[in-house]
């Protein structure tokens, strides 16, 4: 049995799990799919199964010796986290993204359907601490919980530090920052505004041309802020990198147009790109949990423990010196058989 | 003197005292037994103080953490682990022979550390997720576990030739029983704490991440090789042989994971 599991939890290291499958793999059916084996009827049942014969096993050594009862609360807690695992399923697993100053109240569930958190969260700020060499330090978010309209409570989430509203747990789990740049083009007549956000494709005057915003910096190494412009014509596509500080850049170095053509804001005739004012803002990315059975998997876990150092600790067992199998090195008595009532325990798990 | 340079010099040490262990053990004399033991104990003190220095150097640099937070780290420690179980809880005759499997594997553990380009060894800054207080807990008791796993190991490989009977008084088979169950209470620990810091951190106290599905496995094997070695009374060519899977499970869960992906990139 345990080396049954043992296989089942190998298979799933070795298959993605969770994600999207294509091709053949993707018409097996979810419940008995390699690719989300912990959810398969083969885990389930291997779990429901171990569950039974750990049962059995506590039935037949139901004692009131010692060993027999450290036994049974030992094994009995190994069906009490499996079964908190399961009330688990019952629970919310959810996400909220929420733009600095905006508010949410339905968080994205795993399966892509929305939730209703019955309140609303407020993303008053969001703020990414660096170290000197550019690791991240620290993710914060200040929340606001509100209610009817009405702020109801306030909490402050960091990585490891999760904070509690009406039975929902929530975790800072990620981020998201997007820039925008405000942009003129200019063909020598007319001026052109527009407003570059990564992603966003602008058509130019010329028929058949349009230029693609690919990337948008807040300080492209140490230059200032910078856009990237991807200009799409019948003829194919060329880069074109745009500066707000291109004069001071300049002036530092002259011959930088001859050596970098595509930094050169005029380099696309008869257009020149200026760009004036760089924003960006941040979005912070929440889970939002709440899990029913953790409090059995929390029990079960330290009633295992518990048990586990009671039998190490206990004579008889083989593992300290004193009677039955623990002998001290050296010492020698009779006792054939060093644990007579521990034949068959969970034998054939 | 920096940590790294202690780190390098016991390295040495623990390979001086491997060169004496073969020499004692080809020789068949009994008194190289000592040198050898009081050689490792020089080692494990200066790896000790090598640790220690690591940890105030991580001070000296603003961002002080427990050295258990990279590979690099991690190495560092389940070597010194691994030799202080040795020296601590392995006594008698067959002391000689566990440490002349013990001292090169952890000579090789730290040389790998030091010497790999492959393994980083700058003092990095903590990121938010490694901020916890359960970081060196989590980690000290997962080593711990990984360190008698390994010594159960090799007393697996010296019951290899026959099988050890504790209640006859065999050195071999009880510290084999009780390096197997003092590895399963402190990974044990290890999962458990894991999973407290894991719901702290995260919301979920497990994850199927492949290094927390591979620590499932490897605690199932022990879990195996403990009721192989209860049913039976005595540690049989069977029981060795299923620790050494063990071993071979502890070994991809700690460094084969790395090549999947998951969440436990750092160690």
């Amino acid at each position: 049995m345990l080396f049954t599991i043992s296989l089942l939890c190998l298979v799933g290291t070795i298959f993605p799990q969770g994600g999207h499958v294509h091709g053949w793999a993707a018409r097996i059916p979810r419940l008995i799919s390699p690719y989300d084996i912990f959810h398969s009827v083969w885990f389930l049942g291997a779990g429901l199964l171990l569950c039974v014969n750990l049962t059995l096993c506590m039935r037949k050594r139901l004692s009131l010796k010692r060993r027999g009862l450290i036994m049974l609360l030992l094994h009995g807690s190994i069906v009490l986290i499996i079964a908190g695992y399961a009330v688990g399923f019952a629970g919310l697993d959810g996400y909220l993204e929420i733009p600095q100053g905006s508010s949410v109240s339905q968080a994205v569930l795993k399966n892509g359907a929305p939730f209703d958190l019955g309140f609303t969260v407020r993303c008053d700020r969001f703020t990414m601490e660096l170290y000197e060499n550019g690791m991240p330090k620290e993710f914060v978010s200040d929340l606001s919980f509100l209610r009817g309209g009405r702020v109801d409570g306030q909490a402050q989430l960091r990585v490891n530090h999760p904070a509690r509203f009406s039975g929902i747990s929530l975790y800072q789990e990620s981020y998201r920052q997007s820039a925008w740049a405000d942009m003129t083009l200019s063909d020598g007549k007319r001026l052109m505004k527009f407003k570059a956000e990564q992603g966003e494709v602008i058509p130019l005057p010329s028929p058949g041309i349009q230029i693609r915003v690919e990337k948008v910096w807040s300080d492209l190494m140490g230059a200032g802020p910078a856009v990237k412009l991807l200009i799409e014509g019948p003829d194919g596509g060329s880069y074109l990198w745009v500066f707000r500080d291109i004069d001071t850049i300049r002036a530092r170095m002259p011959d930088l147009f001859e050596k970098m053509p595509a930094f050169d804001p005029s380099s696309f005739r008869p257009y020149t790109f200026s760009l004036h004012r760089l924003e960006s803002s941040y979005a912070t990315g929440i889970g939002v949990k709440r899990d029913p059975g953790a409090p059995l998997v929390a029990v079960g876990g330290v009633l295992f423990l518990v048990s586990l150092l009671l039998l190490f600790l206990a004579p008889g067992a083989g593992f300290v010196p004193g009677s039955g199998s623990g002998t001290a090195p050296g010492e020698s008595h009779g006792e054939k058989d060093p644990a007579p009532d521990a034949q068959g325990e969970g034998g054939r798990a | 003197m920096s940590s790294g340079t202690v780190i390098g010099v016991v390295t040495f040490v623990y390979l001086g005292a491997f060169f004496l262990s073969i020499v004692g053990l080809v020789s068949g004399k009994k008194e190289m037994g000592r040198l050898v033991f009081w050689t490792a104990v020089a080692g494990f003190a200066a790896h000790a103080a090598g640790i220690f220095m690591r940890w105030h150097e991580s001070y000296a640099l603003g961002i002080g953490h427990v050295p258990l937070s990279n590979f690099y780290e991690s190495l560092v420690f389940f070597s010194w682990s691994t030799v202080l179980l040795t020296l601590v809880g392995v006594r008698g005759q067959v002391r000689d022979v566990v440490m002349a499997f013990i001292l090169p594997a952890a000579a090789l553990m730290l040389g790998y550390a030091s010497f790999s380009p492959g393994v980083e060894n700058a003092i990095q800054p903590l990121i938010p997720a490694l901020k916890s207080n359960w970081l060196a807990i989590h980690v000290i008791t997962c080593f711990l576990g990984y360190a008698a796993f390994f010594v159960a190991s090799v007393f697996g490989i010296v019951l290899l030739r026959g099988d050890g009977d504790p209640s006859r008084g065999d050195p071999a088979a009880l510290m084999f029983s009780r390096c197997v169950m003092i590895g399963f209470i402190f990974f044990t620990v290890g999962i458990l704490t894991g999973s407290v810091w894991a719901q702290m951190a995260w919301g979920r106290y497990w994850g199927w991440d492949p290094k927390e599905t591979w620590a499932l496995i490897t605690w199932l094997v022990y879990a195996a090789v403990i009721h192989e070695r209860i049913k039976g009374g005595r540690v049989s060519k069977r029981v060795a042989l299923f620790s050494l899977i063990g071993l071979l499970s502890v070994l991809f869960t700690y460094f084969g994971v790395n090549y999947l992906p998951g969440l436990h990139s750092y160690l």
